[in-house]
């Protein structure tokens, strides 16, 4: 009787074109998706790659430095640094703050360094970033125009204008007979502000302290100091945290490179040097850099 | 901030198409305002600062100021650095004020005696009434000032928009 005939499984049957059409469809829509989320894994894994990790420093509670990895190691490589006979001070290396200003993607890079760190979320952020005169008027004013904040500048002298408070005079690694002052504008700094302190480099820690004892003094909070270079043989950080009782034994303190990071081979003197002194006339220079 | 970043913007739009290879700020107020129009370029930042500061330096010719500080006579000198400046290289100088001129001529000077060609003298404010603008055309008339605000802008009734 009726029981001829084949009998279909599952429902409807699809047919050749409809299939082709959702396989393509299906392709593309996973294909668009997957390259999607291929590209955010790949921008999220060479963030984390370009990202320097920091660990602890040397000086204890609350010092980070970079990790050394090969791009720090490339970065220490590019800072340059001059024997006594051609610096302006005498000390066994002047490390020169140029090789950052002068060359633009290294400078960048360290920029990014700190406005990474002071974005990252793990903190509030800081409302004021402070740079020391004048090198850390170079390296902080960049950080506080790429986060958005002022950037507030810790004089040496009686230069700024408006009523200025003074920090109590330091010593420094030079051994000069005036000692410094530090000074802020009245107001610049107030109370309750989150700021960090900037400079090139800390050496016997006199500079840094006296403003970071500056800062404190005016009610504001010291977030951290920073130095792109640190010399731990003139323990610089130990007096920051010595002072006035330990005032600072837990303030954060972020040094990128240090005198052992930064290798000889980061010596910029130049060699077979004729002339008599360092410091030249104009007419001579351009007859030394054709050479 | 907002203002601060205004002004690196309206820098960084006249320079970029002034075809700029590097930027030389006086020390120390164009040590802030001149690294930020530097990176946003992606130029480099030299500084120019006061004799006996710099490693490798070379030194210009003494000058006078506008105002005098501990040199009881006056006179300065500035000073590059001697790796810093390729012949034929265009420099933008920055500084935040201009007012009699001297600083910045002998800035020019420095940076012309180096064979660098100077673009432009920028800055925020400058002082007409001081004449350091025709000071330095007379003695480099190729040279321009291009500041932000003058006197003519700064007696005027502000308003906000």
């Amino acid at each position: 009787g009726g029981e001829g005939g084949v009998r279909r499984e599952g429902g409807g049957m699809i047919s050749v074109p409809q299939l082709l059409g959702l396989s393509v469809g299906g392709a593309i829509i996973l294909g668009v998706a997957s390259s999607y989320a291929t590209s955010a894994l790949y921008r999220a894994i060479r963030k984390r790659v370009n990202r320097h990790k920091t660990i602890a420093g040397g000086s204890g509670a609350g010092h980070e430095t970079l990790a050394p990895s090969p791009a720090v190691r490339k970065l220490a490589a590019q800072y340059k640094w001059y024997g006594p006979k051609f610096s302006p001070k005498d000390v066994p290396r002047f490390y020169d703050m140029a090789s950052l200003t002068e060359n633009p993607p290294v400078f960048k890079q360290v920029v990014d360094i700190y406005v990474q760190r002071y974005s990252s979320g793990r903190r509030p952020p800081p409302t004021h970033i402070a740079g020391y005169d004048a090198r850390g008027f170079a390296l902080g004013a960049p950080i506080a125009v790429a986060l958005g904040i002022p950037f507030v500048l810790l004089r040496k002298d009686l230069k700024s204008p408006g009523v200025l408070v003074e920090s109590s005079a330091y010593d420094k690694e030079y051994h000069e007979d005036k000692l410094d002052k530090m000074c802020l504008r009245v107001g610049s700094i107030q109370r309750g502000d989150r700021v960090v302190l900037v400079d090139d480099l800390i050496a016997t820690g006199g500079t840094a302290v006296a403003g970071m004892q500056l800062v404190e003094e005016l009610g504001a909070e010291v977030y951290e100091f920073t130095a792109v270079v640190s010399l731990p043989s003139l323990k610089g950080i130990e007096k920051i945290r010595r002072y006035k009782g330990g005032v600072f034994r837990n303030t954060p303190i972020f040094t990128l490179l240090d005198e052992e990071t930064i290798g000889d081979a980061s010596g910029a003197d130049p060699s077979g040097w004729q002339e008599g002194g360092r410091v030249i006339k104009t007419a001579d220079a351009v007859r030394c850099m054709s050479k | 901030p907002e203002v601060f970043q205004l002004c690196i913007d309206v820098f960084v739009q006249r320079y970029a198409g002034m075809d700029v290879d590097a930027i030389a700020g006086l020390d120390a107020r164009g040590f802030v305002l001149g690294p930020p129009i530097a990176l946003a370029l992606k130029k480099p930042f030299i500084m120019i600062r006061k004799k006996g500061k710099l490693p490798n330096a070379v030194t210009g010719e003494e000058y006078r100021k506008e105002y005098k500080g501990e040199n009881a006579a006056g006179g300065d000198e500035l000073c590059i650095s001697n790796t810093a400046i390729k012949e034929g290289a265009r420099v933008l100088v920055i500084d935040d004020l201009v007012a009699t001129g001297g600083t910045l001529i002998a800035a020019v000077d420095l940076l012309k005696a180096v064979k660098a060609t100077v673009v432009e003298c920028a800055c925020i404010v400058e002082l007409k009434a001081l004449g350091g603008y025709g000071k330095l055309q007379a003695k480099h008339p190729e040279v321009k000032v291009w500041g932000l605000i003058s006197e003519d802008v700064l007696t005027l009734e502000g308003t906000v928009a």
